[in-house]
């Protein structure tokens, strides 16, 4: 295990919330490793940010966002040297689905505190040197004339969620076609063709490549799959990177947060292992391939 | 002067060196650049402005006016690229459009870097030298630059090692909800929002806060959720209880007429904040509540006084600006103002805000950039705060109703009742006409209006008045032509 995993434990076992699920420090012989804690569930997560924000984080947070998880929209605060972090995976997974310099995107974004309402402003930190056209559907409903500058842009890249696409089109009339589409995963079950999904604890999403794998990186978590149910206190949970080809359950995630780790956490997505060898698009990070959510299998678009 | 980040030597800057810098812009050739774009290329060479003959503040009086109808047509007539005067464009932020079709305006690395700068003074004005604080923004959705502000203030204090913790929300109900649990939670000490749409978040902390007590108490029953439910019981809780902020700072309305209730329900110093999308530039008035402080260095500001505008509105002359350094404080007049931003300059842009010029002396809090206040417009906008549309949109929907509920003449009056405002349509009837289907009618075509039906149906303004009246106020504009607008909101400066 990662000396980043370690910290994160190490981290969480100075908030309140992880000290009364663990009762006692996780530490042995060693540095404390991912297999010594049990998962948490998004229902201990939601009660405990809703009792007491203070006792999911060691220090201020730069920023509260939401994530919707097991059908649950969550909280979670990011730190501030998170940021910059979330910065480079933000264009690293841009970057993996098509978008290059001198692209032009048309952003159709939920309002804050979504997670995904941040991602254009992380990519306006980064070195990728894209024209971002934000739009939101709650303003397009007031103003519906505010899609005709950015339609007439011609964006290369249209980037939404399938429902926010769908409602634009509802709006502004049939939409035209884009060079690239990228859709996120957002809510309903998942379809083969979103690209960017959304972990706990990250600010920045994660993208599938070419292969259908989604790649985490390694410094933003650690993947792993939890075989029988998440409910059990010592689960049978394996990291993706050492999984055996084919093996299915669900996705456990860790996020090196600065302030506020979010350990084991059950995100409800049903994931199979990608297996010990490479990945064909020769990303080395570990990775795996989604088979469903809580709304359901992965499925193709209609 | 405090504050974890200040540029104190251009906050502070003698006039004489704010004044040269705007010389220095032109000089350096800010015309020249201009020019390139199709938004002032015809104009200007129409015009025989030579541009580099413009090399003071004084030569600028050679150049024609912009207006955000320019913009408009500009936008409608060339390609972006003949407009834009540079390749470096990130991100584009709109305005609602409440004039006409809505203003983009982009934004390239030297406009967020501007814009990040100003938020940063601003924020350090208001709040001093605080570290760690929490701060709960409401912003409007994008493409409105609301949207993306808390995410470059956030992105700027991190690269200076500032640390402050951000509650991001909208205004839509699940998601102000949900950052309200939030925040209840970890209170913040600045909020900031539009000025009725905080009152409006107050309100419905108020009317919600013994139902959200009980149903907090039936998830957790722990102590302290139901000393929140006994709180209720005994008190009428209001948002000073719930989020404690200690500031506020509100934009994109005039804060006049919420100071005094927004004191009230949150138990905050509220601040004022002026700005537009079209120039990324943050204004806000300091701890001496003195009028906002105008960031001259970013731009050369020019008035154009009231009676220039009375003289335009008569005889139909060109208006003569004063650059706003050099006019005498208790000027009133119209917002000028000439920027070096990179991807499109704004040169001359009437803005349409009319100001008052409050002081050019150095502030007790020793910055000495001009201090102006807002108090109103001039275009054909009818003002209800963030509620507001033209008055030729009332006009045609009104000019449909024919027959039965045809209208002969109209005049709108805007009251407030307490701090929120109130339409109030005077109609006369046309002859014929069956004057309870009129103002039934009437009353349809108001509420038709977008802008308006969700402002009434949020809580914003109060439901319009209809009144069937024989003749009209006889009250006049400068000019001497009768008024279809009549507000009679106007409160008295603090």
């Amino acid at each position: 295990m990662s000396d980043l995993a370690a910290e994160a434990i190490t981290l969480a076992w100075r908030t309140r919330f992880y000290r009364r699920r663990w009762h006692r420090a996780p530490t042995g012989s060693g540095p404390p490793t991912l297999g010594s804690v049990p998962v948490t569930t998004p229902a201990a997560w939601e009660q405990a940010v809703r009792r007491n924000p203070g006792d999911v984080v060691t220090d201020v947070p730069a920023l509260w966002t939401r994530t919707r998880h097991a059908d649950r929209d969550l909280w979670f605060p990011i730190g501030h040297r998170d940021l910059p972090r979330a910065v480079a995976h933000a264009e690293a997974a841009l970057r993996r689905v098509g978008v290059n310099d001198g692209t032009r995107m048309l952003a159709v974004l939920p309002p804050a505190p979504s997670v995904w309402n941040s991602l254009p402003y992380l990519l306006l930190e980064s070195n990728l040197d894209v024209e971002v056209l934000p739009l939101s559907l709650d303003t397009l409903t007031y103003k519906p004339s505010l899609a005709a500058f950015p339609l007439a842009r011609q964006p290369d890249v249209f980037l939404a969620s399938r429902g926010l696409a769908a409602e634009l089109a509802r709006l502004a009339g049939p939409l035209p076609a884009w060079r690239r589409t990228i859709l996120y995963l957002d809510a309903g079950p998942p379809l083969f063709d979103e690209r960017l999904l959304a972990l706990p604890g990250c600010c920045a999403p994660i993208a599938h490549c070419d292969a259908g794998a989604w790649h985490v990186p390694r410094d933003a978590g650690v993947a792993e799959i939890h075989r029988d149910g998440v409910d059990a206190g010592a689960p049978p949970v394996r990291a993706v990177a050492g999984a055996a080809e084919h093996e299915r359950g669900v996705l456990v995630f860790t996020a090196f947060s600065s302030v506020a780790p979010v350990v084991r956490f059950a995100t409800g997505l049903t994931i199979r292992a990608a297996g010990p060898h490479p990945c064909p698009c020769g990303d080395p990070a570990p990775r795996f391939f989604l088979d469903g959510s809580p709304d359901g299998p992965l499925r193709s678009p209609a | 002067m405090p504050g974890a980040y200040a540029e104190q030597d251009i906050e502070c800057a003698p006039l004489g060196r704010l004044r040269g810098m705007h010389d220095a812009a032109l000089a350096g050739g800010l015309i020249h650049r201009a020019m390139r774009s199709a938004l002032y290329h015809r104009v200007w060479t129409e015009a025989g402005v030579a541009p580099e003959a413009i090399r003071r503040v004084d030569d600028l009086q050679r150049i024609p006016y912009i207006t955000g109808g320019t913009l408009r047509d500009a936008w409608e007539s060339y390609a972006p690229d003949e407009i834009l005067c540079s390749n470096d464009v990130r991100v584009w932020f709109a305005t609602s459009g409440t004039t006409g079709a809505p203003k983009w305006t982009p934004y390239g690395r030297a406009e967020l870097d501007l814009l990040q700068r100003t938020a940063l003074r601003d924020f350090y004005m208001c709040v001093g030298d605080v570290t760690g604080l929490r701060c709960l923004v409401f912003a409007t959705p994008a493409p409105f630059i609301s949207d993306g502000a808390g995410y470059f203030n956030l992105f700027g204090q991190i690269r200076r090692g500032i640390r402050i913790e951000y509650l991001l929300t909208s205004y839509a109900p699940e998601q102000a909800r949900a950052a309200l649990g939030l925040a209840a939670a970890r209170p913040p000490y600045a909020i900031i929002a539009f000025p009725s749409l905080a009152m409006r978040v107050a309100e419905i902390i108020a009317d919600e806060a013994p139902a959200a007590a009980r149903a907090a108490f039936r998830q957790d029953r722990t102590l302290r959720a139901l000393a929140g439910v006994v709180a209720t019981r005994v008190m009428r809780i209001t948002a000073r209880h719930v989020l404690r902020p200690r500031i506020g700072v509100f934009a994109g309305e005039a804060l006049t007429p919420f100071r005094d209730p927004l004191r009230r329900a949150y138990g905050l110093d509220p601040f004022e904040l002026y700005a537009m999308t079209e120039f990324p530039c943050f204004h806000l008035d300091c701890p001496e509540h003195a009028g906002m402080h105008f960031w001259t260095d970013t731009c050369i500001p020019e008035v154009l006084p009231q009676a220039e505008l009375s003289r335009e509105e008569h005889d139909g002359i060109v208006p003569r600006a004063v650059p706003l350094l050099d006019a005498p404080p208790g000027t009133t007049g119209e917002l000028v103002i000439t920027t070096w931003t990179a991807a499109l300059p704004l040169i001359r842009y009437r803005t349409s805000d009319l100001i008052d010029i409050v002081g050019l002396e150095r502030c007790g809090c020793g910055r000495t950039h001009p201090r102006v206040r807002i108090h109103g417009r001039r275009d054909d906008l009818i003002n209800f705060g963030l509620i507001r549309f033209s008055t030729m949109e009332l006009e045609n929907r009104l000019q449909s109703l024919t027959g039965p509920s045809a209208v002969s003449s109209w005049q709108l009056h805007i009251v407030r009742e307490d701090y929120r405002p109130r339409p109030i349509l005077f109609i006369i009837p046309a002859a014929g006409a069956d004057p309870a289907r009129t103002a039934a009618d009437a009353r349809d075509r108001l509420l038709d209006i977008v802008a308006l039906r969700l402002g009434v149906d949020n809580g914003l303004v109060l439901n319009p008045e209809i009144r069937i009246v024989d003749r009209l106020d006889d009250e006049r504009t400068w000019s001497g032509k009768p008024k279809r607008i009549i507000d009679r909101t106007a409160v008295a400066q603090p």
